[in-house]
């Protein structure tokens, strides 16, 4: 009995040793590995596409433009799809309402999460590509790139959430997870840092420079607009001098050629860096074309897929001299599909005051797939960049009044009145900024870091948002519940606890 | 003789017997059968030996044959032992018979191997084929379905072909698949692998089936270790027998039509909703003259055909045995443009070269076509109900027309001046066409080699080799006017996959069974097996075609085209040893380990172990209960052991990879495709671990003509396969390890009782199934964590909660508007649970869960003479659901229709609390008003059969006629209470509008020749 047994055991354990000899390791196939991955010239451009991705997130919904453009003076939101907590400042640190309704890619959440993939990936291209083999100058200025993507997406966190993780490793383990948090100074430091080496990699810009790519101004710009937020007025005002001195670009003529969507490279001339949509199968296109659109796609002019989810204030409108160019940039009537001029009180149901935005028009869209790009850093802005900082150093000097008269002889207005205090004259630069860069996604921020918020927004109220009171703590959003409940090193800021 | 003969053939009408004729050198036998105490047996039947001549008994047990004095009676009857008792010249022949154990002798599958039903100690129940051929069934699924306790089963999508989701006992797993393990002839098919054809029970021919087992405890499906905590399905397919050649045909044909159609506005109250909801706007210059319009759904359903073909062969002599089969299976949707079709070939050998050796094969070939509608968006936006072809036919403004005067498909873009440009005419969308074929191979070929009496070796090889194709086109004709003009709009759209599967499994399997000094029992296995899984999947598609005629056949004509490609592979070694031992059939003890090493696991976890113990006391061969009248059979059964669930990791999922999904970007006006890692690393990745328990209580009563089984389960699953948390800032939101927790306790109680068994039989049987899920752990940071915007896991509940608002009524004038959510005079209210004035996430409430508290199923058969009446009843009660469909299209949000109540909507002149107000784009809040109890009462299936009397060599003809799904018993709402638009998933409970359940009228024929 027992011998039989024994030898059942030991024919099977015989064969199974025979079939067993390979042992359980995965063949790749299709799926390639961190290890094996990062090794040729392709993949490194691959890995920084990826870097770049998370603007096409930023911009799609897009969280880069609403969240600041909802909470501030200019522009509001239809009330559906929890789209109006930012407006009424109803939000929670868990951003429920946005969460229910599925739009946390419109939300600040949806900040916090594409800008830190966008440090991860750009992350795995600063530490992996230096070790490839490739052509040395695109090689420098891969990494150059994804440097300046880096600060790019700190400077969108600490703006929004001023103390926040900075992250300049890639996540290879669970444990590397788990970071904490800087204070906003030292995520200054940071960013200055990583601007410093991008643009001592990057190549200046040129016609060679690819569409959509950052070149070394691109960095600098970049760097003059985070230190006027880190308020190294010096820093500010050297970068952005260098930048306009680097005779690279030139504002355009005229201003309704940046938002042409036909003229799209010629506005390149002006715009140092932006948001690149195109119709195409992925969502690499923005959403504001159809949330700025008239309601069921009705407008002749607007694009093919419009819902009249976003309007500018009757105020707002108002605000603008009547000579101002950029004023034709909104609209109280629009011309329907059948030619027809439709009144300022058929544009919306919320309101008879509807104001329609038109910055973002492509009536040749696939659906609401469209081709219009959204600016992120223009010549514009570093002029004004460089008026403020002028001002805030030296008191409105000349030179400072020289930088904001260019954006206003450029709308068409005339130069602004001389004499002006060191505040009346920042005052001044701030409105310009409101005029020049309504619906791109900067308003609330000069705002918030100001802290003007409390006194401006009250009074940006109409029919359909009646009372808008923000608290203190809404000068920076909270840190979102999702990353504090998996992070147990990073602790909310203390005017959300 | 003219009497005779008619005498003899009332008789064969009772016994259901053939016969030929009387022989001249014949005489009457008389005679008597009782049972051992003495009571008469009615309905015995008594053939002569060698030949087609035969009777059965009345009430008194009495009966007269015709017999030469040299013949042999067989005598028989159902409880009873046959015996066989020679004439020897006597005119009176008194038969005794013995209760018989014969349903203990029954051989049960257990999973490489067989046991008699007796020394089974594990939790096994049986369907035969008898069972499943009472009806008429698209697949096997269906067969199953309510006749197995422990088994929920629930046809979420009508579609034909379509899905049936299958639980034993529970759910038990959170993100990975809870469906079984299926086992056919010896290979293993998972329903995850590979083939996009949802269930694998579709493909194969419910006709071809001997017997399937279900595994449902640990001690029965620890022979399948890494597999096996979802149970396994065993099923057996006919084999070829030693004798007479036996031909047989089974068909049947029918027709469906839906059951449910949903009441909407017609175009003169729709007409009246697009003026008030655009008011000022008038939409609609005179509303009531629009009259009724247009009924989409009409336009969809239609009545359809379902036919079903099947031919068998089997024969064979002392050395070769064979079974073919053929079959061929047709189902055409109620939606128009959906079908199922099926081509299935089966060849089993076997084969004796010698004493020694054995060798066998089985051959199983199936096509099938699948042609699908798009039936129910699985998006989980709430609104995607609108994607669906139901979603689309019901909310068609009823005032549009759907086809141009020259007959073609007129888009709704095209009409009222673009007005309807969202919405999607639901004949467009049925132009669609949407492919399926699939070609399958299951294959095994063994070798049997008895090494002494008593110790068998079998190498065993299989194949499981599947190809896919799925073509998709969407035609321009369907576009409207404006985008076919527009240069930046890419129409026409076409699609190609490919999907390749092989699965190649060898398996070792040594056994010995031998009996020692006449107590002792032993029964050994081994197996060693090694399986490697390859799946590989070419996608082509391409978009902006100048014309429709090639369809997606000539992908390169078309301006724009995307490839990409997968492969993987997966590699399972697996290491069975098991040891039954029984001392005087009385005491029985199973001992069972297998080791399970993946290529799927993470590399510190390459190996799982899974052992299980059971036992089993047969008290009815105790002294004490030896004597008993009342109980035939009595045993007790108890069980513990762990299995795993490896179907819950995907191939790769413990590495580091990268891929090329999502992170693209426009550079020069192109998009450039962007690869970055996927996510963390887990190296510990591994199983899902169930520990059972089982008790289990078998009891026969009155000589096994009522039999009751009864088991208690407690079953917990660890290591869940679940995303934890981690920080947002490290780039990714989850890691996916083994963190959850789950369990499952229930009580399945089956009876089955032979309640007539005289002229009249009545059979009847039932079972009930009470399971409790419960989560016991998530992820260890939260204890709550959101599956949708309606539904949450909490440790403590089941799973599949939902959480949403509380609804209250709707906001009359003059009312204050609660902050908080889209509230507005005429819309709905949502209650302030906190009382804090405002409305937040602190307010949604858990409002209910999907588990049924119980299912059930009950059949029963009548037989009278040559008649035979069925029926069959399942159903669950105690789930809900969330009614998406209904969210949906309650919500006049203008553009779309909606349904029949919101002709009855608020109004300042008309205040209820019912039906909302219409507004522009407005969203309703999620409240607890779509969230529907979906229990039901489903009388499944009633069939009235005629056995035609044997007539030359055809015999055993019956006809039938048969109608499914006649009667649903239930308050839901929706299309189908069994409708789930996330039918593979544990924890999302939605229904969108799934293709809806058909009822059928079918007429069918059964003969042998």
């Amino acid at each position: 009995m027992k011998h039989i047994l024994k030898s059942v055991i030991l024919c099977s354990s015989a064969v199974a040793l025979l079939a067993s000899c390979s042992k359980l390791k995965e063949d790749v196939y299709s799926s390639v590995f961190t290890t094996n991955f990062y090794k040729s010239a392709q993949d490194a451009e691959a890995a920084l596409t990826a870097a770049y991705g998370s603007i096409a997130d930023l911009y799609y919904g897009p969280a880069a433009v609403l969240v600041s453009d909802f909470s501030a003076d200019q522009s509001y939101p239809r009330a559906v799809v929890g789209r109006n907590t930012l407006t009424l400042f109803s939000y929670d640190q868990d951003y429920t309402t946005q969460k229910s309704f599925g739009r946390t890619f419109e939300g600040p959440q949806g900040i916090w999460q594409y800008c830190y993939k966008g440090i991860e990936n750009a992350n795995w291209v600063i530490e992996k590509v230096p070790e490839i083999a490739m052509d040395e100058s695109r090689k420098n200025a891969i990494i150059g790139e994804a440097l300046f993507l880096r600060a790019f997406y700190h400077f969108t966190l600490t703006k929004n959430f001023r103390d926040i993780i900075v992250r300049t490793t890639p996540s290879k383990q669970e444990s590397d997870a788990v970071q904490g948090k800087s204070s906003q100074a030292d995520v200054f430091k940071q960013i200055y840092k990583d601007l410093d080496e991008a643009a001592a990699k990057l190549p200046s810009y040129s016609a060679s420079v690819t569409k959509g790519r950052a070149s070394k101004e691109v960095a600098m710009a970049l760097h003059a607009k985070a230190a006027l937020y880190g308020e190294n007025w010096q820093l500010a005002k050297e970068k952005a001098v260098q930048v306009i001195n680097s005779g690279k670009y030139s504002l355009l003529q005229d201003v309704l050629d940046l938002y042409n969507v036909e003229k799209e490279d010629f506005a390149r001339a002006e715009v140092l860096f932006a948001f690149e949509g195109e119709p195409g199968a992925v969502q690499d296109f923005t959403y504001l074309m159809g949330l700025s659109g008239p309601r069921n796609s009705q407008g002749r002019d607007y694009g093919n897929s419009t819902f009249g989810s976003l309007f500018a204030y009757q105020a707002f409108f108002e605000s603008f001299n009547p000579s101002d160019k950029r004023r034709q940039l909104l609209d109280t009537t629009y011309i329907n599909r059948s030619n027809q001029v439709v009144p300022q009180k058929d544009i919306t149901p919320i309101t008879p005051k509807g104001v329609l935005i038109k910055k973002y028009m492509d009536k040749n869209s696939n659906g609401d797939r469209n081709r219009t790009n959204v600016p992120i850093l223009r010549l514009a802005d570093i002029y004004l960049i460089a008026a403020e900082a002028e001002a805030r150093l030296n008191g409105a000097t000349t030179t400072a009044y020289q930088y904001i008269n260019a954006i206003r002889r450029r709308a068409g207005l005339n130069d602004l009145a001389t004499g002006l205090s060191k505040e009346a004259f920042i005052d001044a630069v701030l409105q310009e900024r409101s005029w020049e860069f309504f619906a791109e996604g900067d308003r609330w921020y000069d705002l918030s870091r100001t802290n003007t918020f409390m006194a401006v927004i009250p009074r940006a109220v109409n029919d359909v948002y009646p009372t808008r009171n923000p608290q203190q703590r809404n000068r920076y959003f909270p840190i979102p519940l999702d990353e504090i409940r998996a992070n147990p090193k990073v602790e909310q800021n203390p005017e959300w606890k | 003789m003219r009497y005779r003969r008619f005498v003899f053939f009332l008789f064969a009408c009772l016994s259901g017997l053939s016969f030929f004729t009387a022989q001249a050198q014949t005489s009457p036998v008389r005679g008597k059968v009782t049972s051992e105490t003495g009571s008469p047996v009615e309905g015995a039947n008594i053939l002569l030996k060698n030949s087609d001549k035969g009777v059965a008994t009345n009430a008194k047990g009495d009966f007269t044959i015709d017999a030469g004095s040299g013949d042999v009676l067989l005598v028989s009857a159902t409880g009873f032992t046959a015996r066989e008792v020679p004439v020897n010249g006597q005119s009176t022949v008194d038969v005794v018979l013995r209760i018989s154990a014969t349903d203990m002798e029954q051989v049960v599958v257990v999973g490489y191997g067989t046991r008699r039903r007796k020394e089974v100690t594990g939790s096994v129940a049986s369907v035969k084929a008898e069972e499943l051929k009472v009806m008429p069934v698209a697949n096997l699924a269906q067969g199953l379905q309510g006749r197995v306790a422990g088994l929920d089963m629930r046809q979420n999508s009508g579609t034909p072909g379509g899905n049936i989701t299958i639980r034993i006992r529970g759910t038990n797993s959170i993100n990975g698949s809870s469906e079984p393990l299926y086992v056919i002839d010896g290979i293993q098919i998972s329903a995850t692998s590979g083939i996009n054809a949802a269930n694998p029970l579709s493909q194969i021919n419910p006709s071809d089936i001997e017997s399937v087992e279900v595994l449902k405890d640990a001690a029965a499906t620890a022979v399948y270790g890494a597999r096996a905590a979802n149970g396994v399905v065993l099923i057996t397919t006919r084999r070829g027998r030693e004798g007479v050649t036996r031909v047989s045909y089974d068909g049947y044909f029918g027709q469906q039509s839906t059951t449910k159609k949903m009441a909407v506005l017609n175009a003169a109250e729709f007409a009246q909703l697009e003026n008030d909801i655009y008011a000022p706007s008038m939409i609609y210059a005179d509303p009531k003259s629009m009259g009724e319009g247009v009924n989409y759904q009409d336009l969809i359903f239609r009545t359809a055909n379902i036919q079903n073909h099947q031919l068998s062969v089997t024969g064979g002599n002392d050395k070769t045995q064979v079974a073919f089969g053929a079959n061929y299976f047709n189902q055409e949707g109620v939606i128009r443009n959906s079908d199922f079709k099926r081509y299935a070939f089966r060849t089993n050998i076997d084969h004796a070269i010698n004493n020694r050796f054995k060798v066998g094969s089985s051959l199983y070939y199936t096509i099938t076509n699948e042609n699908r509608v798009n039936a129910g968006g699985t998006d989980l936006d709430v609104t995607s109900a609108r994607n669906g072809i139901l979603g689309r036919a019901v909310g068609a403004p009823p005032t549009l027309q759907p086809y141009r005067s020259n007959g073609a498909i007129f888009p709704f873009a095209d009409q009222y001046s673009g007005r309807y440009k969202e919405v999607v005419n639901p004949l467009g969308d049925l132009e669609i066409k949407n492919y399926n074929s699939v070609n399958r191979t299951l294959a095994n070929v063994f070798l049997d080699v008895t090494i002494f009496k008593g110790l068998t070796y079998r190498a065993s090889f299989n194949a499981d080799i599947a190809s896919g194709l799925g073509e998709f086109y969407s035609p321009r004709s369907i576009v409207d006017s404006n985008s076919l003009a527009n240069p930046n709009a890419v129409n026409g759209f076409a699609a190609n996959n490919s999907t390749y599967t092989n699965v190649l499994l060898h398996e070792s399997i040594l056994t010995y069974r031998t009996t020692y000094k006449k107590n002792h029992s032993i029964n050994a296995t081994a197996v060693f097996g090694t399986q490697k899984d390859i799946f590989q999947i070419n996608n082509q598609s391409a978009s902006g075609f100048g014309n429709d005629f090639t369809q997606n056949y000539a992908t390169a004509n078309a301006t724009n085209r995307t490839v990409s490609s997968f492969r993987s592979k997966t590699r399972l070694d697996s290491y069975l040893g098991r040891i039954g031992y029984g001392f005087k059939d009385k005491y029985f003890v199973d001992l069972t380990a297998r080791v399970d090493g993946s290529s799927k696991f993470g590399e510190n976890k390459k190996y799982g172990f899974f052992p299980a113990v059971s036992g089993a006391w047969r008290v009815i061969e105790e002294e004490f209960l030896k004597p008993s009248t009342v109980f035939s059979d009595f045993k007790l059964r108890a069980s513990y052991g762990i299995t795993g669930n490896a179907g819950a990791i995907g191939p790769y999922a413990s590495l580091a990879t990268v891929n090329g999904q999502g992170f693209d970007y426009n550079f020069n006006n192109a998009l450039a495709i962007g690869i970055n890692p996927a996510g963390i690393p887990n190296p510990d990745l591994r199983w899902e671990k169930s520990t059972q328990y089982n008790i289990g209580l078998d009891i026969g009563l009155f000589s096994n003509r009522l039999s009751i089984v009864a088991d208690y389960y407690n079953k917990q699953t660890d290591d869940l396969l679940f995303t934890k948390s981690i920080p947002i800032s490290s780039g990714y939101t989850s890691i996916t390890g083994n963190y959850g927790s789950i369990e499952n306790k229930g009580l399945e109680l089956a009876l089955t009782g032979r309640i007539l068994t005289g002229r009249l039989k009545w059979d009847a049987s039932g079972n009930i199934t009470f399971n409790k899920n419960k989560v016991l752990a998530l992820d260890g940071i939260q204890d709550e964590t959101p599956r949708s915007s309606y539904s949450i896991l909490k440790v403590g509940y089941p799973m599949g909660v939902f959480k949403t608002y509380l609804s209250n009524g709707i906001t009359q004038t003059g009312e204050p508007l609660m902050p908080g959510y889209d509230a507005r005079i005429g819309g709905y209210k949502v209650k302030d649970v906190n009382g804090d004035g405002k409305i937040s996430a602190e307010d949604q409430v858990i409002v209910g869960n999907a588990q049924p508290n119980y299912f059930f199923g009950f059949s029963t058969t009548l037989r009278y003479s040559r008649f035979d009446l069925s029926g069959f009843v399942q159903g669950v009660q105690g789930s809900k659901i969330f009614n998406a469909f209904r969210y949906t299209f309650e919500n006049p949000l203008g553009q779309q229709n909606v349904l029949k109540g919101l002709a009855n909507r608020w109004s300042p002149t008309n205040a209820n609390n019912d039906f909302v107000k219409g507004f522009q784009g407005g969203r309703l809040p999620l409240t607890d008003r779509w969230v529907e109890d979906n229990s039901f009462v489903r009388v499944r299936n009633i069939t009235l059969g005629y056995t035609v009397p044997n007539y030359k060599w055809i015999r055993g003809v019956r006809l039938y006629v048969s109608g499914n799904n006649l009667f649903t018993f239930t308050k839901y709402q929706g299309w189908d209470p069994e409708s789930n638009s996330f039918s593979s998933s544990n924890t999302l409970f939605y229904d969108n509008g799934t293709y809806p359940a058909a009822k059928s009228y079918v007429f069918g024929l059964q003969a042998n020749f």
